[in-house]
């Protein structure tokens, strides 16, 4: 059996949080989560995920500062995903390299569905 | 028309260049020459008048270069006449040296409207308006091209018809050889439409400006009502998710959470919305107030309680006397409050202590909320109760700048104030004042 691949949601608004984290996990993901960009990053070196949901906007440390420091830590990192309001995600995203974008608001099937794009193929689900 | 060139180089100059076909050079006028011009001059027919009376060896060619010389200067002089009385753009006369109007042009009579008949010889003051002339602008401009050489002004003057029109004025002081005052060289040009053009500019611009920030603020706006919309939706998925997983059934407990979850950001939805309808509100003069007897103390304890479930990490220090009463619009205040408050725990030190004080000062009940975050910078105090303006932590953007804008409406509705305090040992402090008669709660 494959080790579950993990996420981490970066999402500093707790409904929305609750919300990926709890049908992420319902799809067989590990998920870990932060509310704000200063522990995402913690979260992120300390136990690293195979892809990261990141909120721009976040107390603290935002997304921008938190792909800064990110790109500076070891290899290998993860993936990272920008979740934000639609007008913007796609100009955040590219803004900081990221992998891809989830644009607020969004039905978690396209959550769900994003995720899988953007795990590794030889990364398997827990389930 | 006479140019009054007291500089002997330069009119041995303009000899020396009679006959040509034009001439250019500068000409210098002024009580002593101090100004000058570069000009240019077409079709130039001035003869050397002074070499053709002093070539002695033949008395007859003396007498025709001498009648030519008369004939050359009389049709200069025509011409010159010609080009000045017919330019059509600017008002071109002269004004003698006790201020009256000496000579006139085409241009003249088109700008300010009077026949050369109706205006010679009157006052060149006639131009200004009362004010001006009772502020004794005329002379005033007359003393100082008489000082200065030349003075330039821009106003409004007065047409013969009692319209007004912009002028841009040049006066040039004209003096003789031996440097005695002659009289005044005037050109006007009228830029009315000029005038008129760029406050259309400068109209559009600001309309462009407010339009542009009509536009952020509805991409903020957009942005803020995401959220929560967001929220529910996600909320609402799970639970229908999970249901559908469990063959049509789900755990009561998380049913409660997703519910609760939905309740609370259809609640946000509905204040961000009702912030927006207060901005129209404000904007179309409509924000009403609807003041009865209310005792602030209790206003205080239940909307703190409020903000204490919502911010659970931080404390809230409440100094209030038992009752406090006051006339005001009980909701209107606890939305005032609750702003206050949210505010406070936003931008306070995470997880630190909100002060809220009630107290009577004067004939104030005075209402403070006091954080201990980072202050607000120097440079952005004065933007604070801006529509739009947002706290210090920009990219973390939550609101919609409207919290401190509406709430001093609110605040000013009753009589009241609202203003901004930055204490030494940091945060920033918040104070409501709002009228308070003591007789009248006395009786309550």
């Amino acid at each position: 059996m494959t080790a579950p691949a993990r996420v981490l949601v970066v999402e500093d608004d707790t409904t929305i949080r609750e919300a990926l984290v709890g049908c992420l996990e319902d799809e067989g993901f590990a998920v870990t989560a932060a509310s704000d960009g200063r522990t995402g990053l913690e979260r992120a070196t300390a136990d690293p995920p195979d892809l990261i949901l990141l909120d721009m906007r976040l107390p603290v440390l935002d997304g921008w500062g938190f792909a800064r420091e990110y790109h500076k830590t070891a290899e290998p990192r993860a993936r990272v995903v920008v979740v934000s309001a639609a007008t913007d995600a796609a100009r955040y995203a590219r803004e900081i390299a990221a992998d891809g974008w989830l644009a607020k608001p969004f039905a978690l099937d396209q959550a769900v569905a994003t995720v899988r794009r953007f795990i590794p193929a030889d990364t398997g689900r827990g389930d | 028309m006479r140019l009054p060139l007291r500089d002997v180089s330069v009119r041995s100059r303009l000899g020396a260049r009679a006959g040509a076909a034009s001439w250019s050079g500068p000409i210098r006028g002024g009580a002593d020459a101090e100004w000058s011009r570069f000009c240019y001059c077409p079709a130039l027919t001035l003869i050397d008048v002074t070499r053709g009376a002093t070539t002695p060896d033949d008395p007859r060619r003396e007498t025709g270069a001498l009648n030519r010389a008369h004939t050359a200067l009389r049709e200069s002089e025509e011409l010159f006449h010609l080009l000045v009385e017919r330019v059509q753009d600017y008002a071109i006369f002269l004004i003698d040296a006790d201020g009256r109007v000496a000579t006139w042009n085409l241009g003249a009579e088109r700008i300010k409207g009077y026949a050369a008949s109706e205006i010679v010889g009157r006052p060149y003051a006639t131009f200004f308006t009362p004010e001006d002339r009772e502020a004794g602008k005329p002379d005033r401009l007359l003393r100082r091209a008489r000082q200065e050489g030349r003075v330039e002004d821009e106003g409004w003057r007065v047409r013969s018809d009692g319209s007004l029109f912009w002028a841009d004025a040049v006066l040039t002081g004209l003096f003789d050889d031996e440097g005695r005052l002659r009289g005044y060289a005037k050109v006007t040009r009228d830029m009315t439409e000029r005038r008129r053009l760029e406050a259309e500019l400068a109209a559009r611009q600001a309309a462009e400006i407010a339009v542009q920030l009509r536009d952020e603020f509805l991409s903020v706006a957009a942005h803020e009502l995401k959220t929560p919309v967001t929220g529910v939706r996600a909320m609402a998925e799970l639970a229908l998710r999970r249901i559908t997983r469990a063959g049509g059934t789900m755990d009561p407990e998380q049913v409660r959470v997703a519910l609760e979850r939905i309740v609370g950001q259809s609640t946000r939805l509905g204040r961000l919305i009702e912030r927006l309808l207060d901005l129209s509100r404000i904007q179309a003069g409509q924000l009403q107030v609807e003041p009865g007897r209310i005792d602030l103390a209790r206003l205080v304890e239940d909307t703190v309680a409020t903000a204490a479930v919502a911010w659970p990490e931080h404390s809230f220090e409440v100094h209030a006397p038992e009752a406090l009463w006051v006339e005001g619009d009980a909701l209107r205040l606890e939305q005032v409050l609750a702003n206050l408050l949210d505010n406070a725990a936003k931008y306070g030190a995470p997880g630190g202590t909100v002060g809220v004080e009630l107290a009577v000062v004067g004939d104030e009940a005075r209402l403070a909320v006091r954080d201990r975050g980072e202050g607000v910078p120097e440079a952005e105090r004065t933007r604070l109760f801006d529509p739009f303006f947002q706290g210090h932590n920009a990219s973390h953007q939550s609101g919609m700048g409207l919290g401190l804008y509406v709430s001093k409406q609110i605040v000013e509705l009753h009589g009241g104030r609202l203003w901004a305090e930055f204490p030494e040992d940091g945060g920033t402090r918040m104070v409501v004042g709002l009228p308070y008669a003591s007789v009248g709660s006395a009786a309550a």
